[in-house]
């Protein structure tokens, strides 16, 4: 194993996990449209999906970083209408999860 | 200036490959039953040319010199003749007595340290290398010779560069050199697929940075790589700029540093076990002024220049060339393919 992949490892709880999942629940014109967890018993990685409206995006990225923090958590925001846009995809997970 | 040292022109002499340590990762093959070495007469005519041919600094490493009977006395040759000189030790044998010794001649000592104990033990393969180098510490800060620490970085290791950091500077240490392990000498037959790829010198990269950050001012830390944007804008300090062909009365420190004295007299450039063909003679047969003249006046720098630029663009030329480079060893191995053709 890389030496730097044992840098500061990340811990990705169950606790962080439903944190973002309510705090995404509580976001007005946000959706989770997928949560997929890797690892048993304890997980080892997440990612997900968020549709969310222009005016919260923002609030949505801030939020899932700051609660994913110790968990090495990146997001990648689509944006989606043409030619002007209506909405976002927020992927977001742990750092390395396949497509982030 | 030429080269990755700049201003330091630097020769490094290996005067035994004898060792009381049997590393894994020795580039030198070094060992205890290791008896090549220089004699000391030979080592006094080399500290001698190099003052006259402009070196400022004298690195003595080995095997491990303290196993070398006139230490002392070549490093205080070297003083009186101006120069700068700096050790590189395993640590085990820095008695009191050896430190009163050095008291006056060493300008700065580097210990070899590999990460926390058990890592650097299973490097060293000794179950006590940690504790007895560890011990001589006190030793050394008593003393007042200015010494630092070099971490070999592995594939596997940069982890524990943190705590390496910490200790050092806990240790009074000023000096920490990061150096990317290569796979030559024991290496290449004990510890296949160790040498830190891209992406793990990139990670280095930003891990000293913050342990820069950490350290202050408090200890120097230098990572050996070069950025492969400085090659392209500053080739001259991987010697690989234009070709040009050097005034036969140009001291050869001006053209080549580190320039590196092997144990068997071999003089070589850039790095110890550098591709004999490129090699300006040997020591035991001429005087070091001698073969610094047949070599730039014979096309030697030109020779040489040539693998530099040709490893230059070979490095630059792809759109996915790596950013960090290991510059000693990509040369190296460029210079060791007897398929690139060399003016």
């Amino acid at each position: 194993m890389p030496g730097s992949d044992k840098l500061r490892p990340f811990k990705v709880g169950m606790e962080t996990i439903e944190d973002i999942h309510a705090f995404i629940d509580a976001m007005p014109e946000a959706e989770l449209e997928r949560l997929w967890m890797n690892g048993q018993p304890a997980p080892e990685s997440v990612m997900g999906s968020v549709a969310v409206s222009r005016s919260n995006v923002g609030d949505v990225v801030t939020g899932i970083l700051e609660r994913g923090a110790n968990a090495g958590m990146v997001v990648k925001v689509f944006p989606f209408g043409i030619p002007n846009v209506e909405r976002y995809q927020v992927d977001f997970g742990t750092f390395g999860a396949e497509g982030l | 200036m030429r080269g990755p040292t700049g201003e330091i022109r630097v020769i490094q002499i290996h005067p035994t490959l004898r060792c009381n340590l049997r590393c894994g990762h020795c580039y030198s093959s070094s060992s205890p039953e290791n008896n090549a070495k220089l004699s000391s007469a030979t080592c006094a005519e080399v500290i001698e040319d190099a003052a006259t041919l402009g070196y400022n600094v004298v690195g003595i490493s080995g095997g491990e010199p303290l196993l070398y009977r006139s230490l002392p006395d070549v490093l205080k040759q070297a003083r009186l003749l101006g120069l700068l000189t700096t050790i590189t030790t395993n640590g085990q044998l820095l008695t009191h007595d050896v430190l009163e010794r050095l008291a006056d001649v060493v300008s700065l000592i580097a210990i070899s340290i590999d990460g926390v104990p058990d890592s650097h033990n299973r490097l060293r393969c000794s179950s006590t290398a940690f504790s007895r180098m560890s011990s001589r510490l006190t030793g050394v800060r008593r003393s007042k010779i200015p010494f630092g620490f070099i971490f070999t970085l592995t594939q596997h290791n940069l982890h524990e560069l943190e705590w390496v950091a910490k200790f050092a500077l806990s240790q009074g240490a000023s000096l920490l050199q990061v150096h990317p392990l290569e796979e030559v000498g024991r290496a290449a037959s004990e510890l296949p697929g160790s040498v830190p790829d891209q992406s793990e010198l990139t990670w280095a990269f930003a891990e000293v940075a913050r342990i820069r950050d950490m350290c202050a001012s408090d200890m120097t830390i230098q990572f050996d790589v070069l950025r492969r944007g400085l090659l392209s804008s500053r080739p001259e300090v991987g010697f690989a700029e234009s070709a040009t062909v050097p005034s036969s009365s140009e001291p050869l420190a001006n053209l080549l540093s580190p320039v590196v004295i092997e144990a068997d007299g071999t003089v070589a450039p850039l790095k110890y076990g550098f591709p004999r063909r490129f090699s300006l003679g040997n020591v035991t047969e001429s005087r070091l002024t001698e073969l610094a003249q047949t070599w730039i006046s014979g096309g030697g720098y030109e020779k040489f220049n040539t693998v530099c630029r040709k490893t230059q663009v070979a490095l630059l030329a792809p759109r996915d060339a790596p950013r960090l480079l290991n510059w000693y060893q990509e040369v190296h191995s460029r210079a060791d393919d007897d398929n690139v053709e060399i003016c």
